[in-house]
């Protein structure tokens, strides 16, 4: 990532310049940014520490950054790299599931049909925000991400493959995988709350 | 389901759509998984806790960077 930041210089911003894009462009997302940042490592210091790090990184390579692309895209994708390459090896949450073992059970894009009975329109109006953070947050860290940039943040399969580093097609099934986890997690705790 | 997927993620093109509200109106199936998809979307934008960043936090990342 800073490599590839240093290798393409898109702009040569005077300093006075830097500051105004820093202000403009970047400081506008930090709270998308800080809740990006806590969703992958539950954990307020290091979320701080990951959207320093991810600041001060977009402020050095500002020059491989053109004023008026997505800086929001730009943004997300440091941290998700910073996250990769310095926090989750140190990262106090254990794996709670093996991403291998879920893709060979997930492997096809379609849904089984019999999966949206799990789950009704009915219960999911009273389940409440604790109940579905924990679900989300018990998805394999690629499954969350994908779940967070598509359906919290609104990103479109193509910034999500810029973000992710990914072709879109992988993108999409990533995203088809990880709903299906995500409604099948819901889907048992409707159940255990005596619901179907 | 392809198109169902599109359409949950906001990405079918106008003739894809068409196809899809043609074809749930037939198919309850997809209408309910539909549904029931959308709903989870709505849930994790509506409930989920949304933090704000800490403002020492925004204020230490602009002094640094101003330094």
């Amino acid at each position: 990532m800073t490599d590839e930041l240093e290798l393409n210089p898109k702009s040569a911003y005077p300093e006075s310049q830097k500051v105004h894009v820093f202000d403009n462009e970047f400081m506008p997302h930090i709270d998308s940014m800080y809740n990006f940042a806590y969703r992958l490592t539950f954990d307020e210091d290091d979320s701080k520490d990951l959207v320093q790090d991810t600041y001060m990184k977009a402020y050095r390579f500002i020059n491989s950054f053109q004023e008026g692309t997505n800086a929001k895209a730009w943004l997300y994708r440091i941290l998700k790299n910073s996250f990769i390459n310095d926090y989750r090896k140190k990262s106090k949450q254990p794996t709670k599931v093996d991403y291998q073992e879920v893709e060979q059970y997930y492997n096809s894009e379609d849904t089984p049909k019999d999966a949206t009975v799990d789950l009704r329109m009915e219960t999911t109006k009273d389940m409440i925000g604790d109940e579905i953070s924990n679900a989300l947050n018990s998805l394999a860290i690629d499954f969350r991400t994908v779940i967070i940039l598509c359906d919290l943040e609104g990103f479109t399969y193509e910034e999500m493959a810029k973000i992710l580093d990914i072709p879109i097609g992988t993108v999409r099934s990533r995203l088809h995988r990880a709903r299906n986890i995500l409604r099948e997690k819901l889907g048992s705790y409707a159940h255990s709350m005596g619901y179907n | 389901m392809g198109i169902l997927n599109l359409m949950l993620d906001d990405e079918a093109d106008e003739a894809q759509e068409e196809f899809f509200f043609d074809h749930i109106e037939k198919c309850i199936i997809c209408f309910s998984h539909y549904n029931v998809e959308k709903q989870i979307r709505e849930l994790l934008k509506r409930k989920l806790q949304k933090r704000k960043v800490p403002t020492e936090l925004a204020i230490d990342i602009r002094n640094k960077i101003v330094q």
